[in-house]
C-alpha cells in the first residue's frame, strides 16, 4: 500500500503545483473570491491532464490499487475537475469580472473557448456517467470519448494560455507545455503506439473450445521465442482479435481463465453477451490477437495467509475462480476452498466436469455447491438466488475466518456484498472487483 | 474492501485540493498582496498607464475626460449614465466610450483590480 500512498501523494503534489508556483511567483493577486476562482480553474486543468495519465494503464499506478478502481477514481475525479470549473468562471463573475462573463454574448473568442471546453467537458462527463442508461454501446462511447478529451484539453490550454494571469509566469508557461505534451503523449501512447507495438507481436489462437451453448475458451499463444507475459491466477487482460475480414476489430477486455502454470498457452472463456462477443465463437485457429495483460487485483496469491475460501460466482463469473482453481490444483495447494456457483438452468454450468475432478483431487480441498434460479424438474441440487439463508446454512451462520471473493452479474454481486455485510464480515474479509468499466 | 477505499481516497483527495485552493487564495489575497495595497498600486497604474493625463483625482471638472473625485459615492457613471458598480467600471474600462482608449489588452485583470480599489478611495 506504501505504493498507493506515494500515488496519492504525488497525484495531489501535481495537481496542487501551479497553485502554488502562482501564488509565491505570481506579481499581483485579486481579492479572495476571484483569487479562489483562479486557483479551481488551474487545478481543474491539472486534474483533466492526469486524466489521461490514470486512463493509461500505466502498470505501477495499476498494481497499488488494481485497474478497476484506477478507472473509477478517473471517474470520480473526472466529476471533481468538472465542478471546479464550473465554479471557475461562476467565483470570476462574482468576485468582480461581472456577470456579463457568465451571460454576455460580445466577448473575446478565447473566452468563448473556454466556454466550449467546459459545456463540452461537462457533456463527457454526463454521458460517460449515464452511458448505460442512454444504453449507449461501448465502443462508441470508448471513440466519442477518444475524440472529446484531448479537444478539451486543447480548448482548456488555449484559453487559460491566453487569458491566464499567472501564464504570463515563465515557470507557469513551462508547467502549461510541459502538462500538455505529457496529456497528448500519453493519449497517444495509449490509442495508438501500444496497440501497434502489440500488434506488432501479437498472440495465436491455438484453439477454441466451446464450453457450453454460447460460451467458447480461447486459448493464445504468444510468437516464437517469446514467453507468456506474467500473471497472476484471477488477474484480466485486454485483447484484440484479428480475424475475417468481416468480423469487428475491437479491443475487449476478458478474464483469464487458465493457470500461470501453463507455459504453452493463455486462455479466456468468453461469454456471447454483446455485438462483439456474439462473434466469439467465429474465432478461428491461426487468427491473430493483440494481448495487454495482466490487470486486476482479484487474486488469492496476494493473501497467501488467507486459507479458508469461499468463492462465489454468477455465470461467466467462474473465469477467474477457475484461474485460481487451477493454479491451486497444479501447485498441489491445501487451501480449503467453498464454491458457490449460480446459474440459471443446468445446460449453463461452465467447467462443471472439470469442477467435479477437483473436487475429488484435493488440490484444492474443493467443494462445489451449485444453485440454479430456473432448473428443471429433475434437478435435485440447490434452487433460487444466493442470498444470505444459503450462504449461512454452506458457511455456518458466523463466518469466522473465511474470506470472500465474489464475481457476477452486478445485481447478484451487490445483493451478496449487502448479506454479507449484514452477515457482520467485514469488509476487509470481502473481495470483488467490478470488471464492467459502464457501471 | 477496496470499494470502500476508493470512496474514502476520493473524499480525502477532493477535501485536501479545496483547503489547498482555499488557502492559498487566502495568502495570495491577504498575506503576500493583502487588500490595503491594491489602491497604492493603483494610483500608480493611474499614473504609469496614462490615466492621469486625462483625468482629475481630485476633481469632478472635465480635464479630457471627466474628473473622477468621488467616484463611487456617485450614483451614475458620468459618460455612460451606469450604475457606479465595480462591474460596470470594469466595462468602461474594457470598452469605453467616445475617445477613452479600451484598457481591456493594456491592464491585466490583477491591475484593473487595483485601479478600481484606487478609484473606490478617491
Amino acid at each position: 500500500m506504501t505504493g498507493g500512498i506515494l500515488c496519492i501523494i504525488l497525484y495531489t503534489g501535481f495537481v496542487v503545483l501551479p497553485v502554488i508556483l502562482a501564488t509565491f511567483l505570481g506579481s499581483g493577486s485579486e481579492r479572495f473570491i476571484p483569487e479562489l476562482g483562479k486557483n479551481f480553474g488551474l487545478m481543474g486543468f491539472m486534474i483533466l491532464i492526469a486524466q489521461f495519465i490514470l486512463a493509461a494503464r500505466i502498470k505501477w499506478i495499476e498494481r497499488a490499487f488494481g485497474f478497476d478502481i484506477v478507472i473509477r477514481y478517473h471517474k470520480n475525479m473526472a466529476v471533481l475537475a468538472g465542478c471546479l470549473l464550473l465554479f471557475h468562471p461562476l467565483l470570476l463573475a462574482a468576485g468582480g469580472r461581472g456577470w456579463q462573463l457568465i451571460a454576455g454574448l460580445k466577448m473575446p473568442w478565447y473566452i468563448w473557448l473556454g466556454k466550449v471546453a467546459l459545456l463540452v467537458l461537462l457533456l463527457n462527463i454526463f454521458v460517460s456517467s449515464f452511458q448505460t442508461s442512454f444504453k449507449l454501446k461501448y465502443e462508441k462511447w470508448r471513440l466519442g470519448h477518444d475524440i472529446l478529451g484531448p479537444l478539451i484539453i486543447v480548448m482548456a490550454f488555449t484559453h487559460s494560455w491566453i487569458m491566464g494571469d499567472d501564464l504570463e509566469l515563465a515557470s507557469m508557461k513551462t508547467l502549461w507545455i510541459f502538462a500538455l505534451i505529457l496529456a497528448i503523449f500519453m493519449f497517444l501512447y495509449h490509442v495508438m503506439i501500444r496497440p501497434w507495438r502489440l500488434k506488432r507481436c501479437s498472440y495465436r489462437v491455438v484453439d477454441v473450445q466451446p464450453e457450453t451453448e454460447n460460451v467458447w475458451t480461447i486459448k493464445m499463444t504468444p510468437p516464437e521465442g517469446a514467453d507468456i507475459y506474467d500473471y497472476l491466477p484471477g488477474q484480466f487482460h485486454f485483447v484484440t482479435f484479428y480475424r475475417q475480414m468481416n468480423l469487428p476489430v475491437e479491443e475487449h477486455h476478458w478474464t483469464i481463465s487458465s493457470s500461470p502454470t501453463e507455459e504453452d498457452y493463455v486462455s479466456s472463456t468468453i461469454k456471447a453477451l454483446g455485438d462483439f462477443t456474439s462473434t466469439i465463437g467465429k474465432t478461428k485457429k491461426g487468427d491473430r490477437a493483440a494481448v495487454h495483460g495482466a490487470f486486476g487485483r482479484f487474486s488469492h496469491v496476494l493473501h497467501p495467509e488467507e486459507k479458508d475460501l469461499v468463492f462465489i460466482a454468477g455465470g461467466i463469473g467462474i473465469t477467474p475462480f477457475m484461474s485460481m482453481l487451477r493454479h491451486m490444483r497444479k501447485t498441489m495447494d491445501t487451501h480449503s476452498v467453498l464454491l458457490i456457483f449460480a446459474n440459471k438452468k443446468e445446460a449453463q454450468i461452465v467447467f462443471r466436469d472439470e469442477l467435479a475432478e477437483m473436487e475429488k483431487g484435493g488440490h484444492p480441498r474443493l467443494k462445489v455447491i451449485h444453485v440454479l434460479s430456473r432448473p428443471d424438474e429433475d434437478w435435485k441440487g440447490e434452487t433460487g438466488y444466493v442470498d444470505r439463508e444459503k450462504i449461512e446454512r454452506f458457511c455456518g451462520a458466523d463466518p469466522g475466518g473465511k474470506v470472500f471473493y465474489v464475481c457476477g452479474p452486478a445485481p447478484m454481486r451487490r445483493a451478496i456484498i449487502a448479506d454479507l455485510r449484514n452477515m457482520h464480515v467485514p469488509d476487509e474479509r470481502i473481495r470483488m472487483e467490478i470488471f464492467s468499466f459502464l457501471e | 474492501m477496496r470499494k470502500t477505499k476508493l470512496k474514502h481516497t476520493t473524499i480525502t483527495v477532493t477535501i485536501t485540493l479545496v483547503s489547498v485552493a482555499v488557502i492559498f487564495a487566502l495568502i495570495r489575497a491577504f498575506v503576500i498582496h493583502p487588500a490595503d495595497s491594491f489602491a497604492e498600486e493603483g494610483s500608480v497604474l493611474f499614473v504609469s498607464k496614462g490615466c492621469s493625463q486625462c483625468h482629475f483625482v481630485d476633481s469632478m471638472e472635465t480635464k479630457v475626460g471627466p474628473g473622477l473625485e468621488g467616484l463611487f459615492k456617485q450614483e451614475k457613471l458620468p459618460m455612460s449614465g451606469w450604475k457606479v458598480t465595480e462591474e460596470n467600471v470594469r466595462m468602461q474600462l474594457e470598452t469605453p466610450f467616445k475617445d477613452m482608449p479600451s484598457f481591456a489588452d493594456r491592464l491585466t485583470r490583477e491591475q484593473m483590480t487595483q485601479l478600481i480599489e484606487y478609484l473606490k478611495a478617491l
